[in-house]
């Protein structure tokens, strides 16, 4: 596939769209994409705006499961036409990762669920062994290994299914709404071992979210949907200060992004660059709250 | 005279062999608060939920539940004066269509028809659910199943509404229409206890927060001094705070100033905009 400057195009969605026979509407329609090899895109959007669709056509699970639909467009993953590939092929290239990670166990325990897919494949033993320990380290789960996926936490729950995807050694691995069901320790585990992921191995992620204090952490791209379409792509710099955008399509900014825009509206001084995560916020404001609230104590002992 | 709920020295397991899931609680409730009960899976906050509303029996430590007319009651007398939304809507929904569904506790009182239409009609006007009364309840989104399992409590007028993970897996703006759900009877003088994860939630909408840790309270507060004044206790919990909060308890640290209960963004503008 082409390249643009150093990095590799991996995911390329022409026009894409999908609807189910006999329907009116469009679920997914117009949707163009590009994803570049070590790219972390996060797709933004309400309940039902079409994201988990998306992905699903992504992995080929559109059109491959369905008996019938009508599509338009084309969706390239790997230099492979999804429409044209079977699922199994894809799948060597694309994991996934859904919302509930039971629904993704078949084995009584942590262990065999990441190597299930290795025998499968019929690697040697040494090597699976190899693959396992690696795995284990990158997404923490060394300590449950031997336990039941049935009697852990929900974070680690859904690390071991990250790791099993991992283990398989996919180009690209998409997450839908992986934490959604978690508490906040389990989401800052589960976002951890993602940027790790992405960060140390360089693999390509597309994360599904609606928490844009997530996405804003790890993104170089976010793209947002809206009743299935992109209504806007780029990197969380240039499409977050677009807060009209956000409230529109009833998702919320980071708080600190929230604060930056607020504040600029009320005339202050702030750094060119909008806050995306909490410690941008903390470098900037320090000295500006430091000498508003000298300010504000002094007026008060003249009263 | 008594308070509305006491719970002292509450202890609970779930089979006699087993660990404590509750070990000693102790708090008391006033009618009319709005509270938050939070703490990690595991901690109990289910199990304790479970107890207040009659569900499940303790057998050590002491649950009292003092009517208006100032009588404790009962466990079967305060199953009619609770009302409990589960985390799964779906295990409460019992008919057909959303109207129906609404109805059903009015019924089973044996309300007359045309009141009852009254009354289910405005319910679901209020809660957004009007155009989808006469879908089935689970054609429906997960947050609108919610509202429709809230709005058959609500229509019962407990005194005491327990929502547990009110929006979880919900997106922002199903999060708020619920939460707005339990503000309407909160203000015609219900009590509401609702168990969440969501600590931007717990920000805006709870006056008082309970955190559960292993089966014991660990903080009971007003929501801002939660927030705000027990930092170090909430990190030794691993629990997070709402990122504006965050900034404003770094920023006092780091400066030595003191921005005050900051727990919405509008908290923190106000404060350095004069």
């Amino acid at each position: 596939m082409s390249k643009e400057g150093e990095k590799e195009l991996l995911i390329r969605v022409e026009n894409f769209g999908f609807k189910y026979p006999g329907t009116r509407d469009w679920v997914l329609q117009d949707i163009n994409l590009d994803v570049h090899r070590g790219d972390f895109v996060s797709i933004l959007g309400e309940s039902g705006c079409g994201k988990s669709t998306l992905c699903r056509a992504l992995v080929g699970l559109i059109p491959h499961s369905l008996k019938y639909c009508e599509l338009k467009g084309k969706i390239h993953v790997c230099d492979m036409l999804t429409e044209e590939t079977p699922i199994t092929t894809i799948s060597k290239k694309v994991g996934m990762v859904f919302q509930d990670p039971e629904a993704q166990f078949m084995s009584l325990k942590v262990e065999d669920e990441i190597v299930f897919g290795l025998e499968n494949r019929g690697l040697p033993e040494e090597e699976i062994t190899r693959i396992l320990n690696e795995v284990s380290e990158t997404v923490g789960i060394g300590g449950i290994l031997e336990k039941s996926p049935f009697e852990i936490s929900g974070g680690e729950k859904q690390r071991v299914v990250i790791g099993s995807v991992l283990a398989l050694k996919p180009e690209i691995i998409i997450l839908d709404e992986p934490t959604s069901e978690l508490d906040p320790i389990g989401r800052k585990e589960i976002l951890a071992s993602i940027g790790k992921i992405n960060q140390e191995l360089g693999i390509t992620i597309i994360y599904v979210t609606h928490e844009t204090e997530e996405a804003a952490y790890l993104s170089n791209k976010v793209a947002l949907m809206d009743q299935g379409r992109f209504i806007r792509q780029g990197h969380p710099l240039e499409v977050f200060p677009d807060q009209e955008l956000f409230k529109n399509i009833g998702i919320r900014l980071p708080q600190v992004t929230e604060l930056y825009l607020e504040l600029q509206k009320r005339g202050l001084q702030l750094n060119d660059i909008p806050y995306l995560t909490l410690e941008e916020a903390e470098e900037d404001l320090a000295d500006i709250i430091d000498s508003k609230l000298r300010e504000v104590n002094s007026n008060e002992q003249l009263y | 005279m008594s308070s509305f709920i006491k719970v002292k020295d509450l202890c609970y397991r779930y089979r006699q062999n087993m660990d404590n899931v509750l070990e000693g609680v102790n708090f008391e409730i006033e009618r009319g608060e709005f509270i938050a009960l939070v703490g990690h899976n595991g901690s109990g906050k289910t199990t304790l939920a479970k107890i207040i509303v009659g569900l499940l029996e303790h057998k050590e430590g002491i649950y009292q539940f003092t009517s208006r007319e100032g009588k404790v009651l009962s466990r079967r007398e305060l199953r009619k004066k609770i009302g409990m939304v589960s985390q799964e809507p779906n295990n409460q929904i019992l008919e057909s269509t959303v109207f129906k569904e609404v109805a059903y506790g009015l019924r089973e009182k044996g309300m007359a028809e045309p009141e009852i239409n009254d009354i289910v009609e405005d319910i679901l006007h209020k809660m957004n659910l009007y155009h989808v009364r006469k879908r089935h309840p689970y054609l429906l989104s997960r947050g609108q199943r919610k509202r429709v399992a809230l709005a058959s409590i609500v229509v019962l007028e407990p005194e005491l509404i327990i929502c547990d993970e009110p929006t979880a897996a919900l997106d922002y703006s199903s999060s708020t229409t619920v939460m707005e759900s339990l503000v309407k009877p909160w203000k015609q003088g219900a009590t509401i206890i609702f168990i969440t994860h969501d600590v931007k939630i717990v920000a805006e909408y709870a006056q008082r927060t309970i955190l559960l840790n292993k089966g014991q309270v660990a903080i009971d507060t007003d929501v801002r001094s939660f927030f705000m004044d027990h930092h170090d206790e909430l990190e030794e919990h691993n629990f997070i705070t709402p990122q504006i909060t965050e900034l404003a308890n770094r920023l006092n640290r780091v400066t030595g100033r003191k921005l005050a209960s900051v727990l919405r963004v509008s908290d923190f503008v106000d404060q350095v905009v004069n």
